[in-house]
Protein backbone atom coordinates (compact mmCIF):
# COMPACT_ATOMS: atom_id res chain seq x y z
CA UNK A 1 0.00 0.00 0.00
CA UNK A 2 3.04 2.24 -0.16
CA UNK A 3 2.14 5.13 -2.36
CA UNK A 4 5.14 6.13 -4.44
CA UNK A 5 4.20 9.77 -4.11
CA UNK A 6 3.94 11.17 -0.63
CA UNK A 7 0.66 12.96 -0.12
CA UNK A 8 0.96 16.34 1.52
CA UNK A 9 -0.06 16.19 5.13
CA UNK A 10 -2.54 19.00 4.76
CA UNK A 11 -3.89 18.81 8.25
CA UNK A 12 -0.74 18.69 10.35
CA UNK A 13 -0.25 22.43 10.17
CA UNK A 14 3.48 21.94 10.38
CA UNK A 15 3.86 24.16 7.38
CA UNK A 16 6.94 22.42 6.18
CA UNK A 17 7.90 22.93 2.60
CA UNK A 18 7.08 19.83 0.63
CA UNK A 19 9.41 19.16 -2.26
CA UNK A 20 7.87 18.82 -5.67
CA UNK A 21 7.06 15.11 -5.92
CA UNK A 22 7.60 13.11 -9.01
CA UNK A 23 4.96 13.23 -11.71
CA UNK A 24 2.04 10.89 -11.26
CA UNK A 25 1.49 8.60 -14.16
CA UNK A 26 0.68 4.95 -14.11
CA UNK A 27 0.23 4.94 -10.37
CA UNK A 28 -2.82 7.20 -10.23
CA UNK A 29 -5.10 4.27 -9.47
CA UNK A 30 -2.78 2.85 -6.86
CA UNK A 31 -2.69 6.22 -5.17
CA UNK A 32 -6.46 6.57 -5.32
CA UNK A 33 -6.87 3.20 -3.66
CA UNK A 34 -4.34 3.89 -0.95
CA UNK A 35 -5.76 7.33 -0.21
CA UNK A 36 -9.40 6.28 -0.34
CA UNK A 37 -8.94 3.17 1.73
CA UNK A 38 -5.63 3.01 3.57
CA UNK A 39 -4.87 -0.31 5.20
CA UNK A 40 -4.67 1.17 8.69
CA UNK A 41 -8.05 2.89 8.39
CA UNK A 42 -10.76 0.58 7.13
CA UNK A 43 -13.58 2.41 5.44
CA UNK A 44 -16.33 0.86 7.48
CA UNK A 45 -16.54 2.04 11.03
CA UNK A 46 -14.79 5.05 12.46
CA UNK A 47 -11.14 4.39 13.00
CA UNK A 48 -9.34 5.35 16.19
CA UNK A 49 -7.09 7.63 14.17
CA UNK A 50 -9.88 9.62 12.56
CA UNK A 51 -10.17 13.24 13.61
CA UNK A 52 -13.03 13.89 16.04
CA UNK A 53 -16.32 14.74 14.40
CA UNK A 54 -15.34 13.48 10.99
CA UNK A 55 -16.33 9.83 11.37
CA UNK A 56 -14.56 7.95 8.65
CA UNK A 57 -15.34 10.59 6.08
CA UNK A 58 -12.80 10.86 3.33
CA UNK A 59 -12.53 13.25 0.43
CA UNK A 60 -10.09 12.83 -2.40
CA UNK A 61 -8.75 15.95 -4.06
CA UNK A 62 -7.09 15.71 -7.43
CA UNK A 63 -4.76 18.69 -7.53
CA UNK A 64 -3.03 19.95 -10.62
CA UNK A 65 0.68 20.38 -10.05
CA UNK A 66 0.85 23.85 -11.51
CA UNK A 67 -1.87 25.67 -9.61
CA UNK A 68 -3.97 23.83 -7.06
CA UNK A 69 -1.10 21.83 -5.63
CA UNK A 70 0.95 24.99 -5.28
CA UNK A 71 -2.04 26.62 -3.59
CA UNK A 72 -2.29 23.65 -1.22
CA UNK A 73 1.38 24.04 -0.50
CA UNK A 74 0.83 27.71 0.22
CA UNK A 75 -2.07 26.90 2.52
CA UNK A 76 0.25 24.62 4.46
CA UNK A 77 2.93 27.29 4.65
CA UNK A 78 0.42 29.84 5.84
CA UNK A 79 -0.77 27.38 8.50
CA UNK A 80 -4.36 27.65 7.40
CA UNK A 81 -6.57 25.05 8.99
CA UNK A 82 -7.88 22.48 6.60
CA UNK A 83 -10.39 19.69 7.12
CA UNK A 84 -8.55 16.49 8.07
CA UNK A 85 -10.80 14.56 5.72
CA UNK A 86 -9.08 15.84 2.57
CA UNK A 87 -6.63 13.48 0.91
CA UNK A 88 -4.68 14.73 -2.05
CA UNK A 89 -3.60 13.07 -5.25
CA UNK A 90 -1.31 15.20 -7.34
CA UNK A 91 -1.70 15.08 -11.09
CA UNK A 92 0.41 16.89 -13.69
CA UNK A 93 -2.70 18.59 -15.02
CA UNK A 94 -6.39 18.17 -14.25
CA UNK A 95 -6.73 16.97 -17.83
CA UNK A 96 -5.08 13.77 -16.58
CA UNK A 97 -8.10 12.93 -14.46
CA UNK A 98 -10.42 10.52 -16.23
CA UNK A 99 -14.03 9.76 -15.27
CA UNK A 100 -12.79 6.31 -14.21
CA UNK A 101 -10.40 7.86 -11.67
CA UNK A 102 -13.21 9.83 -10.06
CA UNK A 103 -15.67 6.94 -9.91
CA UNK A 104 -12.94 4.55 -8.70
CA UNK A 105 -12.16 6.90 -5.85
CA UNK A 106 -15.82 6.86 -4.79
CA UNK A 107 -16.04 3.09 -5.16
CA UNK A 108 -12.89 2.41 -3.17
CA UNK A 109 -13.90 4.41 -0.16
CA UNK A 110 -14.01 8.15 -0.78
CA UNK A 111 -17.23 9.92 0.12
CA UNK A 112 -16.46 12.86 -2.10
CA UNK A 113 -14.06 13.72 -4.86
CA UNK A 114 -13.03 17.05 -6.18
CA UNK A 115 -10.73 18.18 -8.92
CA UNK A 116 -8.87 21.45 -8.51
CA UNK A 117 -6.97 23.05 -11.33
CA UNK A 118 -5.84 26.30 -12.85
CA UNK A 119 -8.15 29.18 -13.59
CA UNK A 120 -9.96 29.02 -16.89
CA UNK A 121 -7.69 30.10 -19.69
CA UNK A 122 -4.62 29.66 -17.52
CA UNK A 123 -4.09 25.92 -17.82
CA UNK A 124 -0.39 25.28 -18.21
CA UNK A 125 -1.31 22.63 -20.76
CA UNK A 126 -3.69 24.90 -22.60
CA UNK A 127 -7.09 23.23 -22.12
CA UNK A 128 -6.60 20.48 -19.54
CA UNK A 129 -8.83 22.18 -17.00
CA UNK A 130 -11.61 22.60 -19.55
CA UNK A 131 -11.48 18.88 -20.32
CA UNK A 132 -11.55 18.17 -16.60
CA UNK A 133 -14.55 20.44 -16.17
CA UNK A 134 -16.51 18.54 -18.80
CA UNK A 135 -15.46 15.16 -17.39
CA UNK A 136 -16.56 16.20 -13.93
CA UNK A 137 -19.87 17.35 -15.39
CA UNK A 138 -20.22 13.97 -17.08
CA UNK A 139 -19.50 12.05 -13.89
CA UNK A 140 -22.03 14.18 -12.00
CA UNK A 141 -24.69 13.32 -14.55
CA UNK A 142 -23.73 9.64 -14.46
CA UNK A 143 -24.02 9.61 -10.68
CA UNK A 144 -27.37 11.37 -10.91
CA UNK A 145 -28.61 8.73 -13.32
CA UNK A 146 -27.82 5.90 -10.89
CA UNK A 147 -29.20 7.63 -7.80
CA UNK A 148 -25.99 8.91 -6.22
CA UNK A 149 -25.80 12.56 -5.15
CA UNK A 150 -23.96 14.54 -7.84
CA UNK A 151 -22.68 16.92 -5.14
CA UNK A 152 -20.14 14.27 -4.19
CA UNK A 153 -18.08 15.33 -7.18
CA UNK A 154 -16.99 18.89 -7.89
CA UNK A 155 -14.49 20.93 -9.83
CA UNK A 156 -12.76 24.07 -8.60
CA UNK A 157 -10.26 26.38 -10.19
CA UNK A 158 -7.75 28.59 -8.45
CA UNK A 159 -4.48 30.32 -9.10
CA UNK A 160 -1.24 29.07 -7.60
CA UNK A 161 -1.11 32.03 -5.25
CA UNK A 162 -4.67 31.76 -4.05
CA UNK A 163 -4.16 29.52 -1.03
CA UNK A 164 -7.05 31.05 0.96
CA UNK A 165 -9.33 29.85 -1.81
CA UNK A 166 -7.81 26.38 -1.60
CA UNK A 167 -8.58 26.25 2.11
CA UNK A 168 -12.09 27.64 1.53
CA UNK A 169 -12.95 25.13 -1.20
CA UNK A 170 -11.61 22.28 0.91
CA UNK A 171 -13.80 23.34 3.82
CA UNK A 172 -16.83 23.89 1.60
CA UNK A 173 -16.42 20.44 0.06
CA UNK A 174 -16.07 18.88 3.51
CA UNK A 175 -19.26 20.59 4.67
CA UNK A 176 -21.14 19.46 1.58
CA UNK A 177 -20.07 15.85 2.02
CA UNK A 178 -20.79 15.91 5.76
CA UNK A 179 -24.47 16.58 5.02
CA UNK A 180 -24.82 13.61 2.68
CA UNK A 181 -25.78 10.11 3.80
CA UNK A 182 -23.18 7.37 3.69
CA UNK A 183 -22.41 5.96 0.30
CA UNK A 184 -23.14 2.25 0.17
CA UNK A 185 -20.71 0.15 -1.82
CA UNK A 186 -21.19 -3.27 -3.30
CA UNK A 187 -18.31 -5.66 -2.68
CA UNK A 188 -15.39 -5.37 -5.00
CA UNK A 189 -15.65 -7.37 -8.16
CA UNK A 190 -12.58 -8.58 -9.93
CA UNK A 191 -11.60 -6.25 -12.72
CA UNK A 192 -10.67 -7.89 -15.93
CA UNK B 1 -26.03 18.29 -47.71
CA UNK B 2 -26.11 18.98 -51.44
CA UNK B 3 -24.41 16.62 -53.82
CA UNK B 4 -21.70 17.65 -56.23
CA UNK B 5 -22.64 18.14 -59.89
CA UNK B 6 -21.40 14.70 -60.71
CA UNK B 7 -23.22 13.25 -57.78
CA UNK B 8 -26.44 14.81 -59.01
CA UNK B 9 -25.76 13.41 -62.44
CA UNK B 10 -25.43 9.93 -61.05
CA UNK B 11 -28.38 10.33 -58.72
CA UNK B 12 -30.55 11.49 -61.62
CA UNK B 13 -29.98 8.17 -63.33
CA UNK B 14 -31.60 6.24 -60.54
CA UNK B 15 -35.23 5.27 -60.44
CA UNK B 16 -37.32 8.37 -60.67
CA UNK B 17 -39.23 7.47 -57.53
CA UNK B 18 -36.06 7.63 -55.47
CA UNK B 19 -35.56 11.02 -53.98
CA UNK B 20 -32.08 11.65 -55.26
CA UNK B 21 -29.77 9.84 -52.93
CA UNK B 22 -30.01 6.44 -51.35
CA UNK B 23 -27.75 3.82 -49.79
CA UNK B 24 -25.17 2.34 -52.02
CA UNK B 25 -25.48 4.77 -54.91
CA UNK B 26 -21.80 4.35 -55.54
CA UNK B 27 -21.92 0.63 -55.00
CA UNK B 28 -21.09 0.19 -51.33
CA UNK B 29 -23.18 -0.63 -48.36
CA UNK B 30 -21.78 0.70 -45.10
CA UNK B 31 -21.60 -1.73 -42.19
CA UNK B 32 -20.69 -0.57 -38.72
CA UNK B 33 -19.13 -2.54 -35.91
CA UNK B 34 -20.12 -0.70 -32.77
CA UNK B 35 -17.80 -2.72 -30.56
CA UNK B 36 -14.78 -1.35 -32.43
CA UNK B 37 -15.95 2.26 -32.49
CA UNK B 38 -14.01 4.58 -30.18
CA UNK B 39 -16.19 7.59 -30.99
CA UNK B 40 -13.32 9.61 -32.39
CA UNK B 41 -15.66 11.37 -34.80
CA UNK B 42 -13.37 11.12 -37.82
CA UNK B 43 -16.08 9.55 -39.95
CA UNK B 44 -18.35 12.44 -39.02
CA UNK B 45 -15.94 14.99 -40.46
CA UNK B 46 -15.02 12.76 -43.39
CA UNK B 47 -18.56 12.10 -44.60
CA UNK B 48 -19.42 14.38 -47.52
CA UNK B 49 -23.16 13.91 -47.23
CA UNK B 50 -23.67 14.13 -43.49
CA UNK B 51 -24.69 10.50 -43.10
CA UNK B 52 -22.55 10.11 -39.97
CA UNK B 53 -24.03 12.12 -37.14
CA UNK B 54 -22.58 12.54 -33.68
CA UNK B 55 -25.05 11.74 -30.96
CA UNK B 56 -24.78 14.03 -27.93
CA UNK B 57 -26.75 11.87 -25.51
CA UNK B 58 -25.49 8.82 -23.69
CA UNK B 59 -27.39 5.98 -22.10
CA UNK B 60 -25.61 5.00 -18.86
CA UNK B 61 -27.04 1.51 -19.23
CA UNK B 62 -24.44 1.04 -21.94
CA UNK B 63 -21.74 1.17 -19.26
CA UNK B 64 -23.19 -1.85 -17.54
CA UNK B 65 -23.53 -3.87 -20.71
CA UNK B 66 -20.16 -2.91 -22.20
CA UNK B 67 -17.63 -5.76 -22.26
CA UNK B 68 -14.99 -5.72 -19.51
CA UNK B 69 -11.65 -4.52 -20.73
CA UNK B 70 -13.08 -1.62 -22.65
CA UNK B 71 -13.04 1.92 -21.31
CA UNK B 72 -16.80 1.95 -20.85
CA UNK B 73 -16.81 -1.53 -19.32
CA UNK B 74 -14.18 -0.59 -16.74
CA UNK B 75 -16.14 2.48 -15.73
CA UNK B 76 -19.35 0.45 -15.61
CA UNK B 77 -17.81 -2.13 -13.28
CA UNK B 78 -16.81 0.58 -10.81
CA UNK B 79 -20.00 2.60 -11.13
CA UNK B 80 -22.07 -0.52 -10.47
CA UNK B 81 -20.52 -0.76 -6.99
CA UNK B 82 -21.92 2.58 -5.88
CA UNK B 83 -25.10 2.69 -7.95
CA UNK B 84 -28.29 2.91 -5.89
CA UNK B 85 -30.50 1.84 -8.76
CA UNK B 86 -30.10 0.94 -12.43
CA UNK B 87 -29.64 3.93 -14.72
CA UNK B 88 -32.95 5.73 -15.08
CA UNK B 89 -32.28 8.34 -17.72
CA UNK B 90 -30.01 9.11 -20.61
CA UNK B 91 -27.59 11.97 -20.01
CA UNK B 92 -26.37 14.87 -22.05
CA UNK B 93 -22.66 14.46 -22.87
CA UNK B 94 -20.57 17.60 -22.26
CA UNK B 95 -18.87 19.09 -25.27
CA UNK B 96 -15.32 17.96 -24.64
CA UNK B 97 -16.01 14.38 -23.65
CA UNK B 98 -15.46 12.40 -26.80
CA UNK B 99 -15.50 8.84 -25.59
CA UNK B 100 -19.13 8.93 -24.50
CA UNK B 101 -20.45 10.19 -27.77
CA UNK B 102 -21.73 7.74 -30.29
CA UNK B 103 -21.99 8.09 -34.01
CA UNK B 104 -25.31 7.42 -35.65
CA UNK B 105 -25.43 6.30 -39.26
CA UNK B 106 -28.24 7.79 -41.30
CA UNK B 107 -28.59 5.37 -44.19
CA UNK B 108 -30.85 7.63 -46.24
CA UNK B 109 -28.07 10.17 -46.67
CA UNK B 110 -25.35 7.67 -47.54
CA UNK B 111 -24.08 7.53 -51.10
CA UNK B 112 -21.65 4.72 -50.40
CA UNK B 113 -18.49 6.67 -51.23
CA UNK B 114 -16.47 4.92 -48.53
CA UNK B 115 -14.86 8.07 -47.12
CA UNK B 116 -15.80 6.93 -43.60
CA UNK B 117 -14.10 3.59 -44.18
CA UNK B 118 -10.84 5.32 -45.05
CA UNK B 119 -11.17 7.73 -42.16
CA UNK B 120 -11.85 5.12 -39.50
CA UNK B 121 -8.73 4.30 -37.47
CA UNK B 122 -10.12 1.16 -35.85
CA UNK B 123 -11.86 -0.54 -38.73
CA UNK B 124 -15.28 -0.03 -37.21
CA UNK B 125 -16.76 0.99 -40.55
CA UNK B 126 -16.75 -1.51 -43.34
CA UNK B 127 -17.89 -1.15 -46.92
CA UNK B 128 -19.45 -4.10 -48.67
CA UNK B 129 -20.20 -4.02 -52.39
CA UNK B 130 -23.90 -4.40 -52.99
CA UNK B 131 -25.59 -6.26 -55.76
CA UNK B 132 -25.51 -3.59 -58.43
CA UNK B 133 -26.47 -2.80 -61.93
CA UNK B 134 -24.03 -0.89 -64.11
CA UNK B 135 -25.00 2.38 -65.63
CA UNK B 136 -23.11 4.11 -68.38
CA UNK B 137 -21.97 7.48 -67.18
CA UNK B 138 -22.10 10.37 -69.59
CA UNK B 139 -18.95 12.21 -70.50
CA UNK B 140 -16.48 9.56 -69.51
CA UNK B 141 -16.05 6.64 -71.79
CA UNK B 142 -15.49 3.19 -70.32
CA UNK B 143 -16.29 4.28 -66.82
CA UNK B 144 -19.34 3.13 -65.05
CA UNK B 145 -20.94 3.76 -61.74
CA UNK B 146 -22.40 0.88 -59.87
CA UNK B 147 -25.92 1.71 -58.96
CA UNK B 148 -27.64 0.04 -56.09
CA UNK B 149 -30.00 -2.76 -57.00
Amino acid sequence: MNSPIPAVALSDGAGQRVGRPQVVDTSVHKQIDSEACPAEQPVDGASPNAAPGTGSRRIIAFLCRECAYAAADGAGNARLSLPPTIRTVMVPCTGRVAPLHIVSALASGADGVYVAGCLEGQCHYRVGNLHAQDRVALVRRLLGAVGVEPERVAMFTMSAADFPRFAATARRMDETIAKLPRLARAPHQTRS
Amino acid sequence: MPLSARGMEIASMLDSDTSGVRPGVLGCEILRHDELCVSCGRCVSACPTGAMVEEGRFDPARLFSAPAGTELGALGAVLRRIARHPPSTTIEVPERVRAFRSVVFVAERCVGCGACVRACPTGAVEARPVNVARVELPGRSRRTARVGS
